[in-house]
């Protein structure tokens, strides 16, 4: 009842060493083995810069980068990580600074037009969050790196240690960032009270 | 009441316990409903964050944006631009800045002109190329005259009470309430040519100061000096023979008077003397005689150029040619060059 899910998870040792393989081939400056990574991991890239953004087109665009990162850095990966966890890092790190920059031009556009702090939420389509859903909208809503870590925990099955890989904060952290994700997102779920059947 | 082992149920999911811990944790689980409700709470905020996350997704777009990505891949690095580049427009903006600034507090000799005239602070002057003669009209403070080489027109400061011939290459002159009070040669020669006064030649580290009581002509008496200097009865005002400077030399300050034991200076003084005297003939020939005993002489440049004028001043043009001649040949670039020129080419 209390494991998770195996999704998407690329904890089978045959492909975390074919990754391996694959990003020292693109080292090597193979482009058909970047087009074999990007196939194998895009869905994962994407659906998590999607979760982090609410924006196909923000997802999209950061999906391109991380690969493009990829395409360049691969000789620095350590094979400490799997090759998904060290992606999805090197996404966090794009969506990081995204949302860094964004915030800045906020701030710059508030005081121009005389503003107050503007809103922290950079989509303020109320159609797109009543499509999400209250869950969707709870995520929404929290910190940066809470979001982070719950995303890549629940939905991309990353390990507690590879998330701290990836984010580069310590395993306890991450600990610490899914307890309070988790206590704000079950607040906007409805409130069961009867017993879970055996 | 609260489980105290509900803690364990998040640690489980999270991967926190170990085998024997998980195991118990299990077993827990099967006769503590709170617990089993913790678990299905988690479960199902997971399970609903994954159902917000799955959308429909558009495969073809999907196959679009990798064939993007691999064609941006393989295209070559954007050739990035370096920061020297980015800078030369920057450098080059203040570079022009700079000169302009620079013309604007300096100024530059007009073509064929090879004095660079540097005004004191709060200088009034005027400056014009007129013919073969750089005018530069001084009516109160003090200016810093550099004479470059080669020079094509002769420069003559106009003073309020009388002229100034540059012959040298670096001197000072200062006029105060209408008159000129100091004349410092830091290189060459100068001749001074005030009203009702003798004129003076001034040598490299001379200095002449205006007396403390002299009545200050009036600017209407100003005397343009000529192309070539007239014979005219002169003062010269000796450098300090106790320290000789050459053309590129130091410029001393103190006056000179003092007596030398050196034979070239012993000599120079002679020559000088003569020339100071109006006697052109003689200065010739102690010039003349100064330039082959004393060839490597700080003031042999001067003595060569000056036996030029002597031998102009006693009428002599063929001695005068032949003392043009021996300059251009020792001094093939000295400072006096285009006068030497002059003279030995003329008819």
């Amino acid at each position: 009842m209390t494991a998770r899910a195996p999704i998407a998870r690329a904890t089978d040792q045959s492909d975390v060493e074919r990754d391996a393989e694959l990003v020292a081939d693109v080292a090597r400056g193979q482009l058909s083995a970047l087009g074999r990574l990007y196939d194998r991991h895009e869905r994962a890239i994407h659906r998590f810069c999607a979760r982090m953004t609410g924006s196909e087109a923000d997802a999209e665009d950061l999906t391109h980068q991380t690969f493009l990162t990829l395409a360049r850095i691969a000789g620095t990966y350590d094979g400490r990580a799997s090759v998904r966890a060290w992606l999805l890092g090197v996404a966090a790190r794009h969506l990081s600074d995204r949302r860094r920059a964004s915030a800045r031009l906020r701030r710059f556009l508030g005081r121009l037009l005389g503003e107050g702090e503007p809103s922290r939420d950079p989509r303020p389509a109320l159609e797109a969050r009543l499509a999400l859903g209250a869950v969707a909208e709870a995520l929404d809503a929290m910190p940066f790196e809470r979001r982070a870590a719950v995303v890549l925990f629940e939905v991309e099955g990353l390990s507690g240690e590879e998330i701290a890989s990836a984010l580069g904060v310590p395993v306890g952290t991450v600990w610490t960032r899914l307890h309070a994700a988790r206590k704000e997102l079950a607040r906007a779920l409805p409130r069961d009270d009867e017993e879970a059947p055996r | 009441m609260t489980c105290a082992r509900l803690w364990e149920v998040e640690a489980a999911r999270d991967g926190r316990l170990d085998a024997e811990d998980r195991a118990r944790h299990a077993r827990h689980c099967e006769t503590c409903a709170e617990c089993r409700r913790e678990a299905a709470r988690l479960s199902a905020v997971a399970e609903a964050l994954r159902a917000s996350t799955e959308g429909p997704r558009d495969e073809v777009a999907a196959r679009r944006a990798r064939g993007r990505m691999l064609a941006a891949a393989s295209a070559p690095p954007a050739r990035r631009i370096p920061p020297l580049l980015v800078l030369a427009p920057l450098l080059a903006l203040a570079v022009l800045v700079g000169v302009i600034l620079r013309r604007a507090t300096r100024t530059v000799p007009p073509a064929g002109v090879a004095a660079t005239v540097h005004p004191h602070p709060d200088t009034q002057w005027t400056r014009a190329l007129e013919g073969d003669v750089d005018r530069v009209v001084l009516t109160e403070g003090t200016l810093s005259v550099a004479v470059g080489a080669p020079k094509r027109a002769r420069l003559v400061v106009v003073l309020p009470d009388g002229t100034l011939e540059d012959v040298g290459t670096r001197f000072v002159v200062a006029v105060h309430e209408g008159r000129t009070t100091h004349v410092e040669v830091h290189e060459g020669v100068v001749v001074l040519r005030l009203v009702g006064q003798p004129e003076r030649v001034l040598t490299a580290g001379a200095r002449w100061e205006a007396p403390q009581k002299v009545a200050a002509p009036t600017i209407e008496s100003v005397v343009v000096a000529s192309v070539t200097p007239q014979p005219a009865p002169s003062a010269v005002a000796a450098p300090p023979s106790t320290s000789p400077v050459g053309a590129a030399g130091k410029p001393p300050v103190a006056p000179a008077a003092s007596a030398s034991a050196d034979p070239g200076d012993e000599a120079w003084k002679l020559a000088m003397a003569a020339f100071r005297g109006g006697d052109a003939s003689e200065a010739h020939r102690l010039f003349t005689a100064f330039a082959s005993a004393h060839p490597g002489h700080p003031k042999a440049e001067d003595a060569a150029y000056l036996r030029i004028l002597a031998a102009q001043r006693a009428h002599d043009d063929k001695a005068a040619r032949a003392a043009a001649t021996d300059y251009l040949a020792r001094f093939p670039k000295g400072f006096r060059r285009p006068e030497a020129e002059a003279v030995r080419d003329a008819p």
